[in-house]
């Protein structure tokens, strides 16, 4: 009995395994896709990689046919994420949801078995927006009057943000711009700088996305500097850019959809077109917008170009400030 | 105030806002009462639904979650030594005795009255006083946090009790163990031998599971395998003075039961600490100010109601600089605070003239959260003595499946099941060697605000530990920690010697 048991797990595994190489060899023809889609976030639940791949996933099964699912792989600073979809089969079956968190500093300062070009982009759903933010006691109220207090008293001006992340090369890239030098307080996340600045215990802030300081900027606990977008952000459309006031640095905290490298061409010219259409969704919209997430949506070949340009900027900047040891 | 409450409530009150938290209570307390499920699990689980849920539903259901999950993890811990959840770490050191006495019920008992007093408080102080609460707490800098740090470790060894030095030991070794990874500092790896895993340190999730329930689950084993040694069971008293509290032990613990709630309230209202901690400072607290400290350890009352107490007020605490300043303070609240923006609420100063409409029914909803909770808790008591009349035989293999499933489903990653099973390895030596496996818990918990503040306080001071005694807050604590010390020290020595007096 025992033995025709295990004789029909055997035969039934076999037959599974016909089955997968059938799917695969099925691929080839873009007959894509015949089952469920998985969409790696390298980051825990609820933070907001993780919330605007929940929405893409659950509009992008509408212009796809198939389920997608988000699976949560956290850990290692999201390189384990990052990883396990750089490793993966490049048949479209397994996507992440992409920022510069995974794909350009852990690159960059030499913690990820991959590389930031292992990955094709699909496209950008947003961008936050960068933001220096001062604690309104200070004898500062605007970005002029800063530098020329930090200019004044150089290294006096304490800011909070997290170390060797997005925020902290966008400033140093500004600081840098601007002639002047700043002392670094290391803090766990965008909430502790905040929090940081609110109490007075540091001077300013900067954080990798509007949405941490708006409420205290529109009731007065904080006053907004500086933002590092390409263009203004919609909500603080009175806050000049850096560009704007004459200081070439542009920092882009995306988030997007990538796939492994390696994916044929039709596939990727698929999924650009699909990608194209879940963000343009009116639902996919909404839902974004309600949520207080940044909405600039792009294609492939620009989501290519910000990327391109977010690791270039940055590698500079840590080459040029010695930041690896 | 009193015009938007009752506004509030016929807003609030819909059978489904109502089913809605019943339902984040059961799940909660049978999550947290399950070793190896945990609640920022179950929460990041259940957000995707409540995206087709009215905002109001969906966060009934969450908060319900949260409170029920913080309480929940005391029933296992009480009843088979194995914490559900990391803020009943602390309840195990007197809850399982208790049990092993046949008080169990009078134990589980505690926990609901702690839990829900000091919910009650906490959501009471939640609503009227908020924002001052959170004005208050941003006063906090790293100066304060470090101070009020170091006096949280000092409890670790006045909570062990007898056992100091092994406590002491244990909560170093958490201290390293938090080392592991890329510190927060300059970014630097601190021993990780290339291997990418540990980039993000030890994963704080599998670890928990690891030190509370596959070491218990080693010590089942054991004593099922060696021969001579016999199955603990816990005894199940037929008497009533062991099932339900009295009035006088009540009247007992009203000032234990306040200072914990404000001790929990306190620490959760400061984000970057949470329910755990609270847990073990109301515990020191509490041996501190008892007339006969040495029953701690040994299944004492109040070290049942002091943890319970606190770690309940710490999530009414913990919803303050969420709801205020839109700043979350552990895991479970950052992911509550995705929840409030999927639903376009955003949490932060604005939050009461910009969705009063929403907030002030999230209000009603936590209240009503506290009387279901009450009853609930109570029928479930029921059922859970029961459950430990199970043959362990049974009941271990399920929680081993439970504790694999729980680590692996966290990262999806079999790294995190390889930690839970090194610290199952690790919890299981230390229980053998009868050093206290909660200790190493707080130094890991505790380390990343230690070493951050430490770090912070000096680099804004240019290196000078002056600040830490001239700022006012922060010698507070570090006056008090001085005092902790000592009385433990002094009150134990006093005791001595009426005891070598009355012989």
């Amino acid at each position: 009995m025992k033995k025709i048991l295990v004789l029909f797990v055997v035969l039934f595994m076999t037959a599974g395994l016909f089955a997968q190489g059938a799917a695969e060899a099925q691929t080839k023809t873009l007959d894509y896709p015949t089952k469920t889609i998985e969409l790696i976030v390298p980051w825990g639940a609820g933070g907001r990689t993780d919330i605007n791949a929940r929405f893409f996933a659950a509009v992008a099964p509408k212009y796809l046919g198939q389920p997608m699912v988000v699976v949560n792989k956290a850990g290692g600073g999201s390189v384990i994420g990052g990883q396990y979809v750089a490793a993966a089969k490049p048949d479209g079956y397994t996507l992440i949801a992409m920022t510069p968190g995974t794909n350009v500093f852990p690159v960059l300062l030499g913690q990820a078995p991959y590389d930031t070009f292992d990955f094709i982009p699909l496209g950008q759903i947003g961008s936050g927006t960068m933001v220096i933010a001062s604690n309104p006691k200070r004898p500062y109220q605007n970005v002029q009057e800063l530098v020329a207090y930090a200019k004044a008293n150089p290294g006096k001006v304490t800011y909070a943000c997290v170390t060797l992340s997005g925020p902290q090369m966008g400033f140093l890239r500004w600081a840098e711009a601007a002639g002047i030098t700043f002392s670094h307080v290391p803090v766990g996340n965008d909430n502790e700088a905040v929090e940081a600045a609110l109490g007075g215990h540091v001077d300013i802030a900067m954080t990798s996305s509007i949405a941490t300081i708006l409420s205290h900027v529109n009731t007065g606990a904080l006053n907004a500097l500086l933002t590092f977008n390409e263009v203004r952000d919609p909500a603080l459309p009175d806050m000049p850019t850096a560009v704007e006031n004459g200081w070439n640095v542009i920092a882009s905290p995306f988030t997007g959809i990538a796939g492994p490298k390696g994916m044929s061409d039709e596939l990727v010219t698929f999924l650009r077109d699909v990608f194209m259409k879940v963000v343009e969704d009116p639902e996919f919209v909404d839902m974004v917008k309600k949520a207080g997430e940044s909405y600039i949506p792009k294609n492939g070949e620009d989501f290519h170009k910000v990327w391109v340009n977010d690791y270039e900027g940055n590698k500079g900047i840590i080459e040029r400030m010695g930041l690896l040891k | 105030m009193f015009e938007i409450l009752v506004d509030a409530m016929s807003v609030f009150f819909t059978l489904s806002n109502v089913l809605a938290v019943a339902l984040g209570l059961i799940i909660g307390i049978v999550i947290g009462a399950i070793p190896g499920l945990n609640v920022p699990m179950i929460v990041a689980l259940l957000l995707p639904i409540t995206f087709y849920m009215d905002p109001i539903t969906g966060l009934s259901l969450l908060l319900g979650v949260y409170k029920g999950g913080t309480y929940g993890g005391s029933i296992s811990a009480v009843l088979i030594n194995t914490p559900g959840a990391p803020a009943a770490a602390c309840t195990q050191l007197d809850g399982y005795p208790m049990a092993l006495k046949g008080q169990g019920g009078k134990a589980l008992q505690a926990s609901i009255y702690g839990s829900v007093i000091g919910e009650l408080i906490a959501d009471i102080l939640l609503i009227a006083l908020a924002t001052q609460i959170a004005r208050f707490a941003l006063k906090f800098g790293p100066n304060e946090k470090f101070s009020l740090v170091f006096f949280a470790l000092v409890t670790i060894g006045v909570a062990s009790g007898q056992n100091r030095l092994k406590g002491i030991a244990a909560g170093l070794i958490g201290l390293f163990i938090y080392s592991i990874g890329i510190e927060p500092i300059s970014a630097a790896s601190r021993f990780i031998f290339g291997n990418i895993n540990f980039y993000g340190g030890i994963p704080f999730l599998p670890m928990l599971i690891g030190l509370f329930g596959v070491s218990e689950f080693f010590v089942q084993i054991e004593k099922k395998a060696v021969a001579g040694s016999k199955e603990t069971v816990i005894p199940i008293s037929k008497n009533r003075e062991d099932n339900v509290i009295s009035m006088k032990e009540f009247k007992a613990n009203i000032w234990n039961i306040l200072r914990s709630s404000f001790i929990g309230i306190g620490i959760g209202a400061l984000p970057g600490s949470g329910s755990s901690i609270s847990a073990y400072v109301a515990y020191g607290a509490a041996r501190n100010a008892s007339k006969d400290p040495d029953s701690f350890g040994q299944g004492a009352l109040e070290g049942v109601i002091a943890p319970e107490t606190a770690n309940n007020a710490t999530v009414g605490g913990a919803l303050i600089p969420l709801l205020t300043l839109g700043i979350p303070g552990d895991a479970i609240t950052a992911i509550l605070l995705g929840v409030f923006l999927i639903h376009g609420i955003v949490p932060g100063p604005e939050l009461f003239t910009k969705s009063a409409d929403l907030v002030y029914p999230i209000f009603i909803s936590l209240m009503v959260g506290n009387v279901l909770h009450l009853v609930i808790a109570q029928l479930g008591l029921k059922l859970f003595m029961k459950m430990i009349q199970i043959s362990k035989a049974i009941l271990f293999p399920i929680i081993i499946v439970l504790c694999i499933f729980g680590a692996y489903s966290v990262g999806t990653s079999m790294f995190d099941v390889y930690v839970m099973l090194f610290f199952g390895i690790l919890g299981y030596i230390m229980k053998k060697l009868d050093i206290p496996t909660a200790p190493l818990l707080m130094g890991h918990i505790l380390g990343s605000l230690f070493e951050k503040s430490l770090v912070q306080s000096l680099i804004l001071s240019k290196g000078s530990i002056v600040p830490f005694f001239t700022r006012p807050i922060s010698l507070f604590f570090l006056l008090l920690t001085v005092f902790f010390i000592f009385w433990s020290g002094f009150s134990s020595y006093l005791r001595k010697k009426k005891n070598a007096r009355s012989r």
